[in-house]
């Protein structure tokens, strides 16, 4: 906290949203080279990340054969690193959507060169968000039955349950992300199929661009279509994760029973994904040498944002102890104020308000703001800090509810833990096909924004 | 990794069998069960006619169940049971209402007998030397033809061991077998019968009697370290008595004093914690305050008056003034119990207590004990080792017991019986004793079998089967007719019997016909008037005041020897729902330990789970301690009936097995033993690890804390509100196809001792699976009925409260709406319904469940039961797949039934619908039925003052509502 | 037979115009618009919307379908609840009323903005006529620069090769690289 206090210091003024860029040309070339031909490194990234895939499978075949009791689940904490995993997950697929949707509408143009890697972060998140649920069932095999299709039993889902509108939430979020994602690589890979050397590639390539010609009309609806997605896409990542802390707080449960729990989950679900953007940009960056177009002023600007969203979370985090101290309820000051800092799992929640609070006042510093080895480990920490806060909300306050004679705690299996790192080495696996083969950086987009760049310098900075 | 899960080849599998039966076992097993696949679901009736109980249609109709009569038989003495069978399987035991040793209850083990039944691991073969032979060919071997060349003409060299046995039928065949080897020779044995009961009515009173008590009419009760209420010969009648004496004010007070917290201390108004030597010296002290009081002056004793030289602790002045202060208003309406165990000298001094008081005749009498020889030297195992040491006994015939596993440490029963050249076991199972043994038949479950037995009380009880002996077994008496050379079937010997006794009776038909009905014989024996040597008591009062002196030397140690509440003394122990049942005190599942106060754990610096080093003399073992507030400090109380290393796979290697640090003189205590920790720990399988409240009593309990001290009346005088402010009105309850009926359920936490029987009959009614210790472990139990208990006050002297936690069947159910495939609903008649089939598992509902109280099929937890193990299933209940959440149902199969009846009657109402924990409970505390039914009771008792619901703040509006506990002042 | 000879029989010939920069595109469009001439159309690697005035593009109406797409996916999620709790098959849950309106909030509110979402996206399709697996562009090699780096301007066929001509002359001025004659040469 203690950078809180200080004032800011003076700084000199902070790098351009991109500077030294080659003409369009040549920044075309490079920025599609890599979905030519492999970079360094890419291979046994890819190795990895495929070996933990096949963890991630063993895991699914385990559970699936033998039963959730291959996890370490009980009765109180029927719930715990499944759910963990899938909320974890999904919050990370907001920070994506924020950063592209957003700040299109907040007109924020240093977005353009980072919104795709965040939007592709958000789809493959959502791919490990959208299996947990259905992992996590008891039986498995009839997960449609939350889903409101004519069955001959004649009966239908729960709409008063959470669950199905988690369906639909993460359904909706799912494709309208994937969708504005794909209306934004639109122009970008008719550039491709237009370089793209051979003519397999080229057709390929084509057969994605839809024929996009880059024609005055095309433009002129693309424009809107693309306002439009981003204009439901901001209502809907809130909507989103504010369904999934309800899956909490519709509950009776101390530690989940909170009306703070929607933008509570909301914020701390764009912070956790803006770490994870940092520990995936950063690389990125370095490896394909965007220096020029990923300029510090983006480093800048997402650790003020991680600043920011850091701060709220801290302060959700207070009113979740106060309204419970406040309430003066036993049950929920027993759960918020024993349970959590000195209950079974007490030592990580310590470690969470170390990562999650303290971290990001790192920021509020400018050196620390761009050095990239510091984001990095920032990145992880916060990362790692926001699983262990769902973890605690979510396994923490099952440990001790209302009757202590039905107390008790949850110790992860290997199955836990190999779903855990396997649906980590799933996303890597989807990441690196991605970069192989997709142009990463948007292309039109940074065109752009280079020419109303250069038109800016010679009519002047815009206000 | 789930804890234990580690150190398994097939961690998951291994966790998930239910009886932790390794796969290699399972699959050796499998072979012999597939023999008996036929038997899967067709009737195995008695070949001989068998007769249901009172107007039960006579012969099976598909579908429809029958009940018939029958009894159970623990060291001798029956108690009646009515068991319920399908097509033929016998699938649920309940207690027999015209029985004095029931009452309509069953206990634990009775309960839990069935699963015996269906015991896969049951012996299944004849052996001779460890090799399979035909029963024909060792029944041949002990006719008189083959045994007189062994044993000689007059069977010098045979003799009989069996266990202490009360049966007309057994008695009559020793007598033959007597009669035909002149100088054979009959002992008794169990590990857990007390000679000192008999010996100190004999010394007392010049016989052999067994007190008998009367408490519906007593006003005051004083219990040393006698568990009256949940154990022994007649606890299930005490508990009723007890229970109904409660109901009707003034409230009968219950003074307490034991070594191990028990049920019966958990609804004492006044318990002290006591070693072996404290208790010796309230006895003391009580019978010179009595003796020594003007109201006694009356019926004086001679007793020793030194006994006020003894220092007593503050707590023991309080105790024994209140105790004696109370039985001395009571008078005659006071009695004075002493446990079954305990010394000579304290039975004395008991008997005496209530000779003063005048309640002999009143609230005790005293009858003679219906045991063959009580008080002989036969029921001595001295006397049967001596006689086996001689070397002149060639052929040793068991009847049934596991003298190799249970003999005290200082008999080498085990090494003698090896050493006889020929020996004939007849046991249910391959255990220690089968293996000691040349031969080995396999004796029939009670069952399978026809005999007869006595209550403690003498009244004649019948045994009848209700399906043939899945293995051919026998019983005691068929082997003692052949021994006697008059070899017949258990049937025709009963009958014959029965022609012999009741000769004098007119027609022997009816008579046979109403006793196998019935279950028992009409007219017990009357009790006999007593009158107290004056010599008696004041050599006993010596002795109690001598062993009250005696100062603990330091460092050492008591240990306390007591029958396992799960195993008794290990015929159990193969029993996977007792092994699973939570101990009523400790909760502790799978394991026995070393109990020990939490000042006396202190001082070793162990804590639960740490194993420690317990020896007497030269004999030690090594056993987890565990932790109990309540315990007597400087004793330790070790459960004997673990540590079995017979062939049984679910018994085997389960506890320690400490029936080594007992003696023949002092089997059921040893005093200065020494106990030390040993560094190591392992994990204990206990289901309640937070023993207190956390200030949520007055939430939970419905008291606020401290206990008010008023007779009747709980903290809150006003009926508590049931609903409280709610946004929306419930939809009003239509009566659609459910009748009028609203059900509902209203426990006494007043009456509720924590035995436990309810949680057993739950799990047989609604084929309640279990998990094995590492799924306990896991904290995975599958119990629909847990019974909670809490401590308050400080951990030497807390105070004891139990609540039996089942579905609240919530009105405002939160399990219900968070249901995402409506798998759990609310009917019209207010049962939450749980919809197996439907549910997905998502496991919302349990989280959202303020009471913990819904279970989840973590594995298969029946897909690897054996055609026989299946039978043991209630075929009206769904038996649960993989992957769904299970809980109380109100035993919605016999609510739909009787509504199934009242609408073909056209009754408006259903009629009295009992549920399974209802119906067992020996202290009726359970009350279930229609809120809507005309002077419903149970309506009435929701509107008592003392009436709350646990969490009532949640606005769950549960249906099952409990009664506060009452206090008494002063006490 | 080549293509580009199967094109010239059956399209008229057209002229295309390459611009280094989107500034001389925008100019070139303008200085057209002053000469009055119809139906051009510009190609352009990014977003230009400096052109579509010139060109006489009105405002596009995505906006009205996707809203009408949203009303659609409101009352269809909400419909789909009603019928579900309410009307098809009413249960007793948890004592809460079946007609449970807060309940039924949050999935109609996902409905909606999926409703509207498809909208956008298969409308803009449909107003673009996409997919389109090959336009008479693509034949043009140098054209594929149009996506990367070169901005390019289609003027619709001549009524003479003097016209033509002129047009030709008039972008070169505007600062046009490279003209084709696309259709007949």
């Amino acid at each position: 906290m203690t950078g809180g206090v200080l004032p800011m210091p003076a700084e000199p003024p902070v790098a351009p949203v991109m500077h030294d860029v080659p003409d369009d040309g040549v920044l075309t070339t490079q920025l599609l080279a890599p979905n030519w031909t492999p970079s360094r490194g890419w291979w046994p990234l890819f190795l990895i990340s495929g070996a933990f895939t096949v963890l991630f499978v063993v895991g699914m075949t385990v559970t699936f054969t033998r039963g959730i009791g291959s996890w370490g689940n009980n009765i109180p904490v029927a719930w715990a690193y499944g759910i963990t995993d899938f909320v974890w997950w999904i919050g990370i697929g907001h920070a994506g959507t924020f950063i592209s949707a957003f700040l299109l509408l907040l007109n924020q143009r240093w977005r353009a060169s980072v919104n795709r890697l965040a939007e592709a972060m958000t789809i493959f998140a959502l791919v490990n968000a959208s299996l947990f649920p259905i992992l996590h069932l008891g039986r498995p095999w009839f997960f449609y039955w939350l889903m409101p299709y004519p069955a001959t039993t004649g009966v239908w889902p729960n709409f008063k349950s959470s669950l199905p509108w988690d369906v639909a939430a993460i359904s909706t979020y799912f494709t309208v992300s994937l969708l504005f994602w794909y209306l934004g690589l639109v122009p970008d890979l008719a550039s491709a199929r237009d370089q793209a050397p051979g003519l397999l590639r080229r057709r390929i390539y084509g057969i994605f661009a839809l024929g996009w010609r880059g024609r005055a009309v095309e433009w002129q609806h693309y424009r809107v279509a693309y306002g439009l997605l981003a204009g439901l896409a901001t209502p809907l990542v809130i909507s989103v994760h504010s369904i999934v802390s309800l899956d909490f707080s519709i509950t009776q449960l101390p530690g989940w029973h909170s009306t703070i729990f929607p933008p509570y989950f909301v914020v701390g679900a764009i912070y956790s994904g803006l770490a994870m953007l940092l520990m995936l940009m950063l690389p990125v960056r370095r490896i394909f040498g965007l220096e020029q177009i990923i300029t510090e002023k983006h480093l800048d600007n997402i650790a003020k944002l991680i600043l920011v969203t850091g701060t709220m979370l801290a302060y959700s985090y207070i009113c979740e102890m106060f309204g419970a101290w406040y309430s003066g309820e036993t049950v929920e000051r027993y759960s918020m104020l024993i349970n959590r800092p000195f209950g079974p799992y007490g030592v990580l929640f310590w470690a969470m308000t170390l990562m999650n609070v303290v971290t990001p006042h790192l920021f509020w510093w400018k050196r620390l703001r761009v050095d990239t080895v510091v984001l990095f480990i920032a990145g992880l920490l916060i990362w790692v800090g926001m699983w262990l806060e769902r973890f605690i909300i979510i396994a923490g306050s099952l440990t001790r509810d209302f009757l202590p004679s039905s107390w008790g705690v949850f110790a992860p299996t290997w199955v836990d833990w190999s779903l855990l790192l396997g649906s980590i080495g799933l996303f890597s696996l989807l990441f690196l096909t991605f970069l192989r083969w997709v142009p990463f950086v948007p292309l039109s987009e940074v065109k752009r924004l280079r020419y109303e760049l250069q038109r800016d310098q010679i009519a002047g900075p815009r206000a | 990794m789930t804890p234990g899960a580690d150190n398994r080849e097939f961690p998951e599998g291994a966790a998930i069998r239910p009886d932790g039966m390794p796969r290699r076992d399972f699959v050796k097993l499998l072979g012999a069960s597939i023999a008996l696949a036929g038997l899967d679901g067709c009737i195995r009736e008695p070949d001989q006619k068998i007769l249901p109980y009172i107007d039960g249609n006579n012969g099976v109709i598909p579908g429809v169940a029958q009940h018939y009569a029958t009894s159970m038989t623990i060291d001798g003495f029956a108690t009646g049971l009515i068991v319920e069978s399908h097509e033929g399987r016998p699938t649920k035991i309940e207690g027999n209402p015209d029985h004095p040793a029931s009452l309509g209850a069953a206990g634990v083990f009775e309960q839990a007998a069935v699963l015996q039944l269906y015991d896969p691991h049951r012996a299944r073969r004849v052996t001779a030397g460890g090799r399979a032979t035909t029963s024909q060919a060792a029944l041949a071997a002990f006719a008189p033809a083959a045994l007189a060349n062994r044993v000689g003409a007059t069977g010098a060299g045979l003799r009989l061991l069996l266990e202490p046995t009360s049966s007309p039928l057994t008695s009559a065949w020793l007598d033959r077998v007597r009669e035909r080897y002149p100088s054979s020779r009959v002992y008794f044995h169990a590990p857990l019968q007390s000679a000192a009961q008999l010996d100190a009515s004999r010394q007392t009173f010049g016989a052999p009697l067994l007190p008998r008590y009367d408490f519906t009419q007593a006003d005051v009760v004083v219990a040393l370290d006698a568990d009256l209420l949940a154990s022994g010969p007649f606890h299930l009648r005490y508990a009723r008595d007890f229970s109904t004496r409660r109901q009707r004010p003034p409230r009968a007070e219950l003074y307490v004093a034991e070594c191990s917290p028990s049920p019966t201390g958990n609804v004492a108004d006044n318990r002290l914690a006591a070693s072996p030597t404290v208790i010796a010296r309230l006895l003391a002290s009580l019978l010179s305050t009595v003796a020594a009081d003007p109201r006694t002056a009356a019926r004086a004793i001679a007793v020793d008056h030194s006994a006020s030289t003894l220092a007593l602790s503050e707590a023991e002045k309080a105790w024994v003034s209140s105790a004696a202060g109370a039985l001395l208003r009571a008078g005659a309406r006071g009695v004075v119990v002493a446990g079954e165990r305990l010394p000579v000298e304290c039975h004395v001094a008991a008997h005496a207590l209530n000779a003063m008081l005048g309640a002999a005749g009143q609230t005790v009498v005293y009858n003679a004990s219906p045991i063959v020889g009580a008080g002989e030297p036969s029921h001595d195992i001295m006397a049967l080792q001596a006689d086996l040491a001689s070397g002149d006994v060639d052929t040793l015939v068991i009847l049934q017991g596991n003298p190799c596993y249970a003999a005290p440490g200082n008999v080498p029963l085990a090494t003698q019986i090896k050493a006889i050249r020929n020996t004939l076991y007849l046991g249910m199972y391959d255990n220690e004793t089968a293996r000691a043994s040349t031969w080995h038949i396999p004796a029939a479950h009670f069952l399978e079998a026809w005999g007869d037995s006595c209550a403690c009380d003498g009244t004649e009880s019948m045994v009848q089967p209700l399906i043939a002996p899945l293995y051919d077994g026998r019983t005691n008496d068929e082997i003692l007719s052949v021994l006697a050379g008059a070899p017949d079937t258990a049937h025709a010997l009963l009958r014959q019997n029965w022609q012999r006794r009741y000769s004098h009776v007119g027609d022997i038909g009816a008579a046979w016909t109403d006793a196998i009905q019935r279950g028992l014989v009409m007219g017990t024996q009357p009790p006999v008037t007593t009158n107290v040597r004056a010599d008696a008591v004041v050599p006993a009062h010596r002795a109690l005041i001598a062993s009250a002196q005696a100062a603990p030397s330091a460092g050492t140690i008591d240990a306390v020897f007591a029958p396992s509440r799960a195993v008794y003394d290990g015929r159990f122990a193969d029993n996977a729902w007792l092994q699973e049942l939570p101990d009523p005190i400790t909760k502790l599942t799978w394991d026995n330990a070393a109990l020990l106060s939490p000042r006396s754990a202190q001082q070793l610096g162990v804590t639960s789970g740490d194993v420690v080093e317990v020896s007497v003399g030269n004999q030690s073992l090594r056993i987890p301690a565990l932790v109990v507030p309540g315990h007597a400090d400087g004793v330790t109380s070790l459960a004997i009936g673990y540590g079995r290393t017979g062939a049984e796979a679910i018994a085997r290697g389960v506890g320690v097995n400490v029936n080594a640090l007992r003696t023949s003189v002092a089997p059921h205590a040893a005093i200065g033993g020494r106990i030390r920790g040993t560094g190591d720990h392992v994990e204990l399988a206990v289901t309640q690890g937070h023993w207190t409240l956390e200030g949520r009593e007055d939430s939970v309990l419905g008291i606020t804390p401290p206990p008010a001290p008023s007779d009747t009346t709980p903290a809150s005088s006003q009926p508590r509100k049931r609903r409280p402010l709610t946004l929306y009105e419930p939809p009003a309850p239509s009566s659609a196809g459910f009748g009028a009926d609203q059900w509902a359920m209203v426990i006494d936490l007043d009456q509720c001792t924590g035995c436990s029987a309810c949680v057993v009959a739950c799990q047989a009614e609604n084929n309640v699976p279990v998990v094995g210790k590492d799924g306990v472990l896991a904290s995975r139990e599958m119990h629909w009925l847990r019974i909670d208990r809490y401590l308050s006050g400080p951990p030497e002297t807390p105070s004891f409260d139990t609540q039996p936690m089942l579905c609240q069947h919530c009105e405002k159910a939160p399990c219900e709406y968070v249901c995402p495939v409506d798998a759990t609903v609310h009917s019209d008649d207010g049962l939450n319904e749980m919809v197996y089939n439907r549910c997905v598992g998502t496991r919302f509902c349990s989280n959202n469940c303020p009471y913990k109280v819904r279970r989840f099929n973590w594995f298969d937890y029946n897909d690897e039961l054996t055609p026989v193990e299946q039978m043991v299933k209630n075929p009206q209940v769904t038996v649960r797949e993989r992957g769904v959440m299970e809980k109380c149902t109100f035993c919605v199969q016999r609510v739909r039934h009787a509504q199934r009846d009242a609408d073909l009657a056209g009754a408006p109402h259903t009629g009295p619908v009992q549920t399974a924990c209802q119906q067992t409970c020996p202290s009726q505390a359970i009350v279930f039925g229609s809120l809507t039914a005309p002077d419903s009771e149970v309506a009435k008792l929701s509107n008592d003052p003392r009436a709350f619901s646990a969490l009532a703040e949640e606005g769950t509006v549960p249906r099952v509502r409990y009664l506060s506990r009452k206090r008494n002042a002063g006490a | 037979m080549s293509v580009r000879a199967m094109l010239g029989a059956t399209q008229t010939p057209r002229l295309l115009a390459e611009f280094g920069s989107a500034d001389a595109l925008v100019a070139a469009v303008r200085l057209l618009e002053r000469e009055a001439y119809q139906g051009v159309d510009t190609f352009t690697p990014f977003d230009v919307p400096e052109v579509a005035g010139p060109l006489g593009l009105g405002r596009s109406g995505l906006g009205w379908v996707a809203g009408l797409g949203g009303v659609v996916g409101l009352v269809a999620a909400y419909g789909i609840q009603w019928w579900a709790n309410v009307h098809s098959y009413p249960l007793n849950a948890g004592g809460r009323p079946v007609h449970a309106v807060p309940a039924f909030v949050l999935a109609s509110f996902e409905g909606t903005i999926l409703g509207a979402a498809l909208a956008a996206f298969f409308g803009l399709l449909i107003v673009l006529r996409l997919p389109r697996l090959w336009s008479v562009e693509d034949e043009v090699e140098e054209f594929r620069r149009a996506s990367v780096d070169r901005f390019w301007l289609a003027m619709p066929s001549f009524a003479s090769d003097h016209d033509r001509a002129h047009a030709e002359e008039l972008l070169r001025d505007a600062g046009a690289v490279r003209t084709i004659v696309f259709g007949k040469v």
